[in-house]
């Protein structure tokens, strides 16, 4: 994990007496609204509906059990008891008081955190995959770039006033768990024949235009990131529309030049301003990976260690010894080393708002994390947290630790997996409360075999068309929309990320439903798809090879006659 | 426009300290050898500046793309650029300055109309060197917010 240096602190120090500065003008008068409104943004400082909402920054989701203890005790000083986990990898306290932030933001720099663009217009926290260097599917750890990448984008003097916030994540693996192609830029290291480097994609988004990125590049060399980063970011600065907030986005800028006339400007500007730049020499690259080098794992022998894994919960009850096989079934992951797996701690269990985890948590999660993981763990995009590096040998026992904390839902990647925005519960933005509308879903969804049989599924819930919680690349996606002032949800259908090549913007499956009507929608659509599919095809699969049209005739029955060959699911 | 140029109510900081300023803003004539242009007289009368022996500066808005306009082959002629935010969150002059250095302009590089205190600092480390502040704007709060970071991650 990245250690800050001298020139890290004494810089994150300089920045808490900048804002401290700012907000006492601000405070006194000597700073207008619109004046302080973006520098309070790049410090993560919202004002939400009932209180401030400050975020603070999960470097590509990497997190010691030292930080995860600061949180702890900041949520108890300073918030409600808990925090929550977001669709970005960082954190959120919901509850702080505008006079203590100075404080919290000092307490949070002990542990090397801070809270510095994790809003406004500016180059936000880059994000990556929640396997990194241990995924079996890994190229490159991408690490290493993201901290270089972090460090790059940190109090970047020309990319401070963008037309809107910009996102960068990256990725190195062959399975795309950061969704890099609904990015600004999206990221992918490759190993070719002219060595290290990177496949760029550029001007994806989510939000309510939401647009996979095109292909800007096939191949970056890696000793030039940080000068065509700049290339691009430039270019975007500069002919980026500004007149229109919705339409300020990289996505639309690429759109509106078309990418070829737009790579031309960013191959144009980048060959003229390249040698300004640094390259990114092996030596830098080096020093950066040693941060991130393994952990010292211990030598087990695959054979013993399967046998292990088979054998662990032999002494258990037999409706234990089932849970166990479950969790390890959904929660449990490969790992590239032999005798290791990853550990996905579930935080959706039924009833508790996607992500939000409260101070006791944290500190049981630092505590497992020292025991069974390094010391370290990893927040996901679908806000859960990952122990990246357990024994086999340990499961059991972390299973056992795990589940008094109530992290053992053995739900990950299914459909009560939920992803979910804070939503109209404590959003200024959202149209629709978000919260409930999971809570009604998992608690109609309660029989874990059927859960189990539905398989790999993602639902996502956005409480507005900002979409936060990624529903346009859901499997099944929901957006709370607002019809004259009561809350209606929109259902969409087919959205993916996790490959390249397949990647794909869910749509709309039809009319929008009111929350009561939202669990039988739900289930009316996984009955065609429990009816349709083929052996053990995946819901996407049945959504790909069919399309919408017997989901839609199953949903409105009355609005689709020419459709009699199937038996419309009836709602209950 | 913003009011800050044809105001007399502006001081010129330059150089860590208050200063003199021998230009004439682009509509007012100072009796010096000294002329301000704007992009659209320079455009229409280049060759004439080019064989005058004024001291030739040009004032630009933070908005343009220089890419698209012709005064890149003549950076050298120009011993100031002012360059006009219209409005304190448009970043584009940021990436006017920065580029106008890598482009090699070596003269004096001028901020004027809105930007905040708070993006002093930033604005130094693209290429400033100038910087035209309303008459009440306390000096000391400028070098303050100048000397916000004492490092940075960009050697850009």
């Amino acid at each position: 994990m990245y250690i800050y240096n001298d020139i890290d602190k004494q810089l994150l120090s300089e920045r808490i007496a900048q804002f401290q500065d700012q907000t006492q003008r601000f405070l006194k008068g000597d700073l207008a609204d619109e004046a302080f409104l973006p520098l309070r943004l790049q410090n993560g400082l919202y004002i939400q509906r009932h209180a401030p909402m400050l975020r603070v920054a999960v470097p590509y989701g990497m997190l010691s059990s030292a930080q995860l203890r600061k949180l702890a005790s900041i949520s108890r000083d300073y918030d409600k008891g808990y925090c929550h986990i977001t669709t970005r990898q960082n954190i959120q306290f919901n509850w702080p008081k505008l006079e203590t932030i100075p404080e919290l933001l000092k307490e949070l720099s002990e542990v090397e955190m801070h809270t510095i663009q994790t809003s406004g217009n500016c180059i936000r926290n880059v994000t990556s995959d929640a396997l990194a260097g241990v995924a079996a599917d890994e190229v490159i750890d991408p690490r290493p770039y993201c901290e270089l990448v972090r460090e790059w984008s940190t109090f970047h003097p020309e990319f401070a006033f963008l037309p809107r916030k910009f996102k960068i994540a990256i990725s190195g693996s062959a399975q795309d768990r950061s969704s890099i192609q609904f990015h600004d830029i999206g990221l992918q290291l490759v190993l070719s024949d002219k060595g290290r480097g990177f496949r760029v994609f550029v001007g994806g988004g989510l939000g309510r235009t939401p647009v996979k990125a095109s292909l800007l590049r096939e191949f970056l060399p890696e000793e030039d990131l940080l000068s065509y980063l700049s290339a691009i970011l430039r270019t975007y600065n500069q002919l980026g529309r500004r007149d229109n907030k919705y339409k300020a986005r990289i996505k639309i800028l690429v759109r509106a030049l078309g990418v070829n006339a737009f790579s031309e400007k960013v191959e144009a500007q980048w060959l003229r301003i390249k040698k300004h730049y640094p390259k990114l020499d092996q030596q830098t690259v080096k020093l950066m990976q040693q941060f991130f080098s393994a952990p010292s794992y211990k030598n087990f022998n695959v054979e013993d260690s399967e046998f292990t894994l088979k054998n662990l919960s032999n002494n258990l009850l037999e409706h234990s010894q089932r849970a166990f096989k479950n969790w390890l079934a959904r929660n449990a992951g490969e790992h590239k080393i032999a005798g290791y797996r990853t550990v996905t701690l579930s935080l959706k269990p039924t009833g508790i708002p996607a992500g939000d985890v409260t101070d006791k948590q944290l500190e049981a999660i630092a505590d497992l994390a020292d025991r069974y993981s390094f010391g370290e763990v990893r927040t996901t995009q679908q806000q859960n947290i990952v122990l990246a590096d357990v024994a086999i040998n340990d499961l059991l026992e972390l299973w056992l630790s795990a589940k008094q904390y109530g992290f053992t839902s053995a739900n990950v990647g299914t459909l009560t997996d939920i992803t979910c925005c804070p939503g109209g519960d404590f959003c200024a933005l959202a149209n629709a409360k978000s919260i409930p509308i999971a809570e009604a879903i998992q608690r109609r969804f309660d029989d874990m075999d059927y859960v189990y049989d539905l398989g790999d599924l993602t639902l996502k819930i956005s409480g507005c068309m900002n979409g936060c919680a990624h529903h346009s690349i859901s499997h099944i996606g929901i957006l709370g929309v607002d019809k004259k002032g009561e809350e209606f949800y929109q259902i969409m259908l087919g959205g993916s990320a996790g490959d390249i090549a397949t990647a794909s913007v869910g749509k709309v499956i039809g009319p929008s439903f009111s929350a009561a009507d939202i669990p039988d929608a739900i289930d009316t659509i996984l009955q065609v798809y429990v009816a349709e599919r083929v052996e053990n095809e995946p819901f996407i699969h049945v959504v790909n090879r069919l399309g919408l049209e017997p989901f839609k005739a199953a949903l409105y029955p009355k609005k689709v006659s020419s459709r009699s060959t199937k038996k419309a699911a009836e709602p209950h | 426009m913003s009011n800050t140029i044809d105001s007399p109510t502006t001081f010129l900081f330059k150089n860590s300290r208050v200063c003199d300023d021998p230009w004439p803003t682009v509509k007012s004539v100072k009796n010096s050898r000294h002329q301000l242009v704007t992009i659209e007289q320079w455009l229409a009368s280049k060759e004439y500046y080019l064989g005058s022996d004024l001291t030739l500066g040009i004032h630009l808005l933070g908005e343009y793309y220089i890419d698209d306009i012709d005064m890149l082959d003549h950076l050298g002629a120009f011993s100031l650029i002012k360059i006009e935010f219209t409005s304190f969150t448009d970043g584009r002059g940021f990436s006017l300055a920065t580029q106008l250095r890598q482009y090699g302009f070596k003269g004096e590089l001028r901020a004027t109309g809105s930007f905040l205190l708070d993006q002093l600092n930033y604005l130094q480390r693209c290429g400033f060197d100038a910087f035209e502040f309303d008459a009440q704007t306390d000096v000391k709060a400028i070098q303050k917010a100048l000397a916000a970071f004492s490092h940075s991650y960009q050697c850009v």
